[in-house]
């Protein structure tokens, strides 16, 4: 299983709050979980300071509200800004990692 | 809930139940789903630290965290906290009250205006640099000089009398030119300050200082206007100075500030301050130039041999920013004792910094184990060393405003108790910012070995941990013992040399003996008598002494043992030729009947002075043994006739010879002396009274000779009433004071070195009881085991000796005018101070010694 690479996880969290809506930390660490496969080795406690670093940006906001558990939980969703910074960060993923395949791919 | 740190630790447990659940609901039993939930999540506490670094208030909030847990810790253990806190915070305290003391003497400026432009004129003559002046040559300077933005005079008087209502009382005066209090830029209180108009009007105004006017008058802002006598003639009372301000000298306290007699400072030259503000941008060099200028102008006004000589002197300006600083002044005689003092004490300090970092290394030791676990749970070693720092801080800087709080107590006590009461004692910014950087430097002192350590448990692992202290964590403990036994070398020297110095001087024969001797003086010029009736005021006076109970005899003289001499009188000695100029100016000292028994000066030949010697009798004098050796070289100087010189010149005939007397310094020589009777001269001037009186009677006799003078002429106060023994004391005080503070420390040190030798022969014990043990099986003799448990005491102890020693000698030399009666090199000292040393080491280690010689066997092999 492999390290999350640097900056892919903010944008796994801002696409997971902009496909699925408002979720708590759980339910973002669950979604990644699964959209992996197995392939990525994520200590779930990471995604909180992620989640503080890009509320601090103002790409998503944060209150509280109730857990399917019926425990008190912090829902995070995404922000217009964050819209657009996903915008930004997808079209630079898709950029560098086109840009990546070319490069290892590239016979000579 | 708004803290961040409590919103996160909510969102953790929601997270955890979650998870668990989410584990359950796949199959796994509660317990076990709960600790793969917390794998999955990983490492918390490091994830909570990364969370406060994107807060971003991570040094701010763990410090506070780091604080509370500090005291949480320090509480837990007040066996250790309140000890180290406590001796710790004595030692600041004597270190703060030092530096006050030296920051009032030497460090802090007068409470003036801009008091580095302030600068006393002295004058570069041949025989050296003088000072002084007279009133014209002021005038001078005040109106001629360019250059300066204040001129003013601050002449001292002695005591002054002053009379309030029908309450006398002899004061601190000080006489001053109009441009006195604004040339220094102080303000008044109440009222207003003498000013050009009154010192050209000559009007009688008087300036109270803030304590008098606190004491005598408790404050009342209507003494205003009120007309109270100074000598005798009335002044108006026209204002108050501010409180903290006490006049142009350091330690000298001014009660009373009146203008300046003008008449009597025209004519000759006196020891006045005339002291010069600079304007800005004047540098000393230009502003002295000026003056010299017009000084010369003044000269050309004298008469020719005195202008010559004034047209060869130059003016030298000496800084003023902390006082006037005249010979013998308190700050002269009282900044290097006290630079001393507060060495010894800065040294106390180190030795109890150094003994608790000791105590602190053995405390981290103990603590590997849970420094290890906190690496372990995801610390730092960066975070461990923090809160290593945190917690040595707080130490000290519980310690340091403690003593701060006992200091400022100490330093209200201090002025009249060795130290001059005159000196005001005050704490400013300096005060607070020393005892700071100390803290500091204590809590920083603290760490070193403790982070050495720590820093060395980050490769720990929890095995390791619980071993005893390696081979280095041991070297830091001995280099602690190498500094313990070096200072102590050093104290033990000094106690050694200050004590041998009041020994010194307490051996030191007087010539007389001061037990049960009161001296005491009248205020002569209050009595407004002179000549005759002053004389027969004086007779009756002493019949009143020695009428009271326990007086065994009553004197009077001009001077008394120990109080200082005066001027010396030209005498002609018949069959001497002088060598010395000097030779044929001696003290002649004016005394009444009974001197001699009084003072109990052995009267070595001849008579001693009676009722008899007075006027119409045959005039006689004594002569010391000293005199009589030096004048008279083997010839018998009784029935000599001498002449001796003054506004009458009279002879005498030599009747005794007396034991020589110290009048003025327990270091110098015995002066040598004349003595004639007061009785045939006559009074004039103040003198000195003195009666002898039966043990144990002093403080009653010293009750009842107010009453016994006020029997005699009623409003005449008695002055400065004491025992003679307080002038034997403040001969030898400070000396007295030194050799008490470096023997309680040298007492202290000893005992923190036998803890610190103790400390290391034990644990070569225990480290090594396994090895021991098979040696005493395999026949080691006792002997044998004492040199290997001690060898690397010996190696510690000999190498503080030996660092020690080299400071102490240097140290010496750098005090060697402090000492009397011992040299700063005198290896007696030295060898004293080694041999105690190595005998409190000796005594240290016996007691492991023996447990190592008696160690059973069998019981050491089975420990491992």
């Amino acid at each position: 299983m492999d390290e999350v690479p640097y900056g892919a996880l903010d944008l796994m969290v801002l696409r997971t709050l902009d496909t699925m809506g408002p979720q708590h930390g759980y339910g973002i660490a669950r979604r990644i979980e699964q959209l992996a496969e197995g392939m990525l080795a994520l200590n779930q406690g990471t995604i909180y300071p992620a989640l503080l670093r890009l509320e601090q940006k103002g790409w998503i906001t944060s209150q509280w509200g109730m857990s399917e558990n019926n425990r008190r939980a912090r829902f995070y969703s995404i922000t217009r800004a964050g819209r657009k910074q996903l915008a930004v960060e997808a079209e630079l993923w898709a950029r560098t990692v086109a840009m990546m395949n070319r490069l290892l791919e590239d016979p000579s | 809930v708004s803290d961040p740190e409590d919103r996160l630790d909510s969102e953790i447990e929601t997270h955890l139940d979650l998870l668990a659940r989410d584990y359950e609901s796949r199959g796994l039993p509660p317990d076990e789903a709960r600790a793969a939930a917390r794998r999955a999540f990983g490492n918390i506490p490091a994830m909570k630290d990364r969370h406060r670094d994107v807060r971003g208030v991570t040094v701010l909030n763990d410090l506070a965290r780091d604080v509370r847990d500090t005291v949480r810790t320090l509480a837990r253990t007040p066996a250790f906290t309140i000890p180290v806190v406590l001796s710790l915070a004595f030692a600041m305290a004597a270190n703060v009250a030092a530096f006050s003391v030296l920051n009032t003497l030497a460090l802090r400026p007068l409470p003036v205006t801009e008091p580095e432009r302030l600068f006393l004129i002295r004058y570069f003559t041949d025989a050296g640099v003088t000072d002084g002046g007279n009133y014209a040559w002021f005038e001078q300077v005040r109106d001629r000089a360019r250059g300066l933005s204040a001129a003013f005079v601050a002449h001292r008087r002695g005591n002054v009398k002053v009379a309030v209502d029908n309450d006398v009382e002899a004061l601190s005066g000080l006489q001053v030119t109009g441009t006195y209090f604004s040339g220094l830029g102080v303000a008044p209180q109440i009222g207003r300050l003498i000013s050009a108009a009154d010192e050209a009007a000559d009007a009688a105004v008087v300036v109270l200082s803030d304590t008098y006017w606190s004491r005598r008058f408790g404050r009342d802002p209507g003494v205003v206007g009120r007309t109270i006598r100074i000598d005798n003639r009335p002044h108006e009372v026209i204002g108050v100075t501010r409180a903290g301000f006490f006049g142009p000298e350091i330690g000298r306290r001014v009660d009373v500030t009146v203008p300046i007699d003008r008449s009597e400072y025209r004519q000759g030259w006196v020891s006045m301050a005339v002291v010069v503000r600079l304007a800005p941008d004047v540098s000393a060099d230009a502003a002295a130039a000026e003056l010299t200028g017009r000084l010369h102008d003044f000269a050309r006004t004298l008469p020719p041999p005195v202008r010559d000589r004034f047209l060869a002197r130059r003016v030298e300006l000496a800084p003023m920013a902390h006082g006037l600083s005249t010979n013998g002044s308190t700050r002269d005689r009282f900044t290097r004792p006290a630079v001393i003092a507060a060495s010894l004490i800065a040294l106390m300090l180190l030795v109890a910094t150094v003994n608790w970092a000791m105590l602190l290394m053995a405390r981290a030791s103990a603590r590997r184990r849970e420094a290890a676990v906190r690496c372990a749970l995801g610390a730092t070693t960066f975070r461990l060393v923090r809160q290593l720092i945190v917690e040595n801080l707080c130490l000290a800087a519980t310690a340091a405003s403690l003593g701060l709080a006992v200091a400022m107590w100490a330093v209200g006590v201090l002025p009249g108790n060795g130290l001059p009461a005159d000196l005001q004692i005050e704490s400013d910014g300096r005060v607070l910012l020393f005892a700071s950087v100390l803290a500091l430097l204590m809590g920083l002192l603290f760490s070193v070995g403790p982070i050495s350590m720590t820093r060395r448990v980050g490769g720990d692992d929890l095995r390791t941990a619980s071993m005893p202290l390696d081979r280095r964590g041991a070297r830091g403990a001995q280099l602690l013992v190498v500094a313990q036994v070096a200072i102590s070398v050093v104290v033990i020297a000094a106690a050694g040399f200050f004590g041998a110095t009041v020994l010194s001087l307490q051996g030191q024969e007087t010539g007389f003996s001061a037990d049960g001797v009161i001296t005491f003086s009248l205020d002569a010029d209050g009595t407004g008598l002179d000549g005759p009736p002053l004389t027969a005021l004086h007779r009756r006076v002493l019949e009143r002494l020695r009428a009271i109970d326990g007086v065994q005899s009553a004197t009077l003289a001009r001077v008394s043992p120990l109080s200082g001499t005066e001027d010396g009188k030209r005498l002609t000695i018949p069959g001497f030729t002088p060598r010395d100029p000097d030779d044929l100016n001696v003290n002649v000292n004016e005394i009444g009947p009974a001197f001699f028994e009084t003072f109990g000066i052995p009267v070595l030949r001849g008579r001693p002075v009676t009722a008899d010697d007075h006027q119409g009798r045959p005039q006689v004098a004594w002569i010391s043994q000293n005199a009589a050796d030096y004048y008279y070289a083997g010839r018998d100087p009784i029935g000599s006739r001498i002449e001796i010189r003054g506004a009458v010149t009279f002879p005498a005939e030599i009747v005794g010879v007396v034991a020589d007397v110290m009048y003025d310094s327990l270091r110098a020589d015995a002066d040598r002396m004349f003595y004639v009777p007061f009785f045939q001269r006559g009074a004039a001037g103040e003198y000195v009274l003195a009666v002898r009186t039966t043990a144990g009677r002093e403080a009653f006799v010293m009750r009842d000779i107010p009453r016994a003078v006020q029997g005699v002429v009623p409003d005449v106060p008695v002055l400065q009433m004491g025992t003679l023994a307080r002038w034997v004391d403040a001969r030898a005080g400070n000396e007295r004071l030194l050799a008490a503070m470096s023997a309680v420390l040298a007492a202290l040190a000893l005992v923190l070195v036998a803890i610190g030798v103790y400390g290391i022969v034990a644990y070569t014990v225990v480290r090594r009881t396994t090895e021991f043990g098979l040696r005493i099986a395999l026949g080691a003799t006792p002997g044998d085991l004492m040199r290997r448990v001690t060898s690397g005491t010996v190696r510690v102890v000999a190498v503080g000796i030996a660092i020690g020693l080299a400071v102490a000698v240097f140290a010496s030399v750098l005090v060697a005018d402090v000492l009397y009666g011992v040299q700063p090199g005198d290896p007696r000292v030295y060898a004293a101070a080694v041999v105690i040393l190595v005998m409190t080491a000796i005594g240290a280690a016996v007691p492991p010694v023996i447990r190592a010689v008696r160690l059973e066997p069998m019981a050491a092999l089975r420990s491992e």
